[in-house]
């Protein structure tokens, strides 16, 4: 298998006291679009700046292309193109004059900015001051500061911060293309899936500090399936537990007259009923539910890292 | 070494950018001008009341214009020059950009310095060519003071390589205080403080020693007969400054963007 273009081993990182990340293993295969999820606080941010070497981190080793971070740092950073947070811009300048500034510093060709102006749609705006931008604009020459070296891995983080919801379309587009077009890999940060969902080939949910999830955004989806469950509410409770264990299902006791079945399909809802019945048990209610893919990024970084029900939600009844 | 040029010249021209609709480049223009001015108005107006006839008055108008200049307008000037350039980066969050570039660290501290240096040499540049071209104007508007009698170009260009050599410690020291910190009141603050501190104290028999002084002493040597072209505080102020340049750049390249 080939080594991934972004990897981290028990990564820690501290302000003064506080732990902010705590044993974070990423891995992020060459080609991908990985979203990194996770609430305000979690350490995205504290993250993407490890990556850039920005901070240092207290335990573990950062490993971008192959190379290690801290001893390569000019070599893995002339490939990699970076919004941190808000966009660093001087606002007394024009847009075309803040790139001008990094074009200056990365000795790149002219011709760039008028390209990276057309990608982020700003080539109209181009000659105003920044300070006249409005937070989206801001946004967009951010990223269209990224682009400039025309980097083979971009670290965005939040690049949809700001913008409008047809501003997010354009940016999931531009991102697909610069995969799969132009073959770059991406790594952005988020707090919202449903945003990136569509987008992102990989997902690593971080929350307090350490990644409650990391693979295919495949694998995320399969995580969902097994969270469809019917609750039924029954006479007996005791009977119909014997039953629904007996036809091989995970079950779980909510209260005396409620149960949790796990179920695959929407239709097996009604054979659970239909069985309950014939075995003498009355039913009061049914009732279908299944989580969403937000639903259970959302359970995965509700609950606090400590408490182990979190993963009770990724895999509900296997102790059935 | 070629590379490290290549790093130099293209972040000083990025830097240069970045001072384009600023006050730094007005302000480097402006502040010896206006002292220069201000003293032009006075012996335009009231050197015959302070000039003794056929008397030299070149040495009269360069002490004026040195010594107000050497012990307060130059390390103001200084202060807020510093902080104004430095805290463009810290208003726009640029550090995290610039550190996060595939240039080596030590090159982000060197370029803002070296920027700043030009512009500090650009005022005292400014500030030789004032004090010559107003002497030489007034000779030509008010024949009577007698400035076309007499010439000391040679002496007034040393008095103000002096003061510049003086001022350096106090450039560096002034320039880490805004590179290492967000405030721009701290730097201005301290570097106010610091002067106040020296006029106050200027009757210390080791005053001689303290950076803020340096300035005063450098000028000083204009008026002093056959004083050597360096005075021992302008080696004191190269090689503090010397000094202070490498300790900030070894802060700046360990510095941690948060
Ligand atoms: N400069 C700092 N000094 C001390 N603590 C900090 C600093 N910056 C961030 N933190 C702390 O680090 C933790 C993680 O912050 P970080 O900015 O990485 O979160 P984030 O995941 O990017 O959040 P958001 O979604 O709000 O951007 C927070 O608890 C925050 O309080
Ligand atoms: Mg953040």
């Amino acid at each position: 298998m080939k080594e991934p273009l972004i990897s981290t081993h028990q990564l820690h990182c501290r302000y003064g006291a506080l732990e902010i990340l705590k044993d974070l293993d990423l891995d992020i295969p060459e080609g991908s679009i990985y979203g990194f999820l996770g609430p305000n606080g979690a350490g995205k941010t504290t993250t993407i700046r490890l990556l850039l070497g920005l901070l240092k981190p207290t335990a573990g080793t950062i490993r971008l292309f192959g190379m290690e971070l801290e001893r390569n740092r000019v070599q893995v950073l002339q490939r990699v193109g970076a919004l941190i947070e808000t966009p660093s811009l001087y606002r007394h300048l024009s847009g075309r004059d803040n790139l001008e500034v990094m074009r200056r510093m990365l000795g790149l060709k002219k011709s760039r900015i008028d390209e990276v102006l057309e990608i982020v749609r700003l080539r109209q705006d181009a000659h105003r001051p920044v300070k006249q931008y409005s937070l989206g604009m801001c946004q967009r020459l951010g990223i269209a500061l990224a682009l400039l070296p025309d980097p083979e891995l971009l670290i965005l983080d939040e690049p949809t911060n700001g913008l409008d919801p047809s501003g997010i379309r354009e940016m999931r587009e531009l991102l697909k293309d610069l995969n799969q077009e132009h073959g770059k890999t991406i790594f952005l940060s988020s707090h919202l899936l449903s945003e990136m969902e569509k987008t992102v080939t990989h997902v690593g949910i971080l929350h307090q500090g350490q990644l409650r999830f990391q693979g295919r955004i495949q694998e995320l989806q399969k995580a969902t399936q097994q969270a469809r469950t019917v609750e039924v509410e029954v006479g007996n409770v005791l009977l119909a537990k014997e039953i629904l264990l007996y036809l091989g299902h995970a079950v779980e006791t909510l209260d005396n007259q409620r149960l949790r079945v796990a179920v695959q399909e929407k239709e097996e809802a009604a054979a659970l009923n239909q069985f309950l019945v014939e075995g003498g048990v009355a039913v009061y209610n049914l009732a279908f539910s299944a989580q969403s893919l937000e639903e259970v990024f959302l359970s995965m970084t509700e609950l606090p890292a400590f408490d182990s029900s979190a993963s009770l939600h990724l895999q509900p009844f296997l102790q059935a | 070494m070629n590379t490290a040029l290549t790093f130099a010249s293209r972040g000083l021209s990025a830097e240069a950018l970045k001072i384009k609709h600023t006050w730094a480049l007005w302000l480097a223009l402006l502040a010896p001008l206006s002292i220069v001015g201000m003293t032009f108005l006075v012996f335009f107006f009231k050197g015959h009341l302070f000039l003794k006839s056929n008397s030299d008055p070149w040495l009269v108008w360069a002490t004026n214009n040195f010594l107000a200049t050497a012990q307060l307008l130059v390390p103001l000037f200084l202060a807020l020059l510093t902080a104004l350039v430095n805290g463009t980066e810290h208003q726009s969050g640029g550090w995290k950009q610039l550190y996060a570039l595939p240039v080596p660290r030590w090159t982000v501290f060197l370029n803002k310095y070296l920027l700043l240096l030009a512009l500090v040499i650009l005022a005292y540049g400014t500030f030789w060519l004032g004090m010559l071209g107003g002497g030489y104007l007034l000779g030509w508007l008010r024949p009577e003071l007698g400035f076309q009698n007499f010439h000391h170009v040679q002496s007034i260009s040393l008095g103000a390589f002096r003061i510049l050599v003086g001022s350096l410690c106090i450039f560096t020291l002034q320039f880490c205080l805004s590179f290492r910190f967000k405030s721009i009141a701290l730097s201005i603050g301290l570097g106010i403080l610091f002067t106040l501190a020296f006029l106050i104290g200027s009757r210390w028999e080791h005053i001689g020693y303290y950076p803020y002084s340096w300035p005063t002493f450098s000028a000083a040597a204009f008026q002093a007969k056959g004083s050597a072209w360096f005075v021992p505080q302008m080696w004191y102020s190269l090689a503090a400054s010397g000094l202070v340049f490498l300790v900030g750049l070894w802060d700046s390249c360990r510095r941690e963007v948060r």
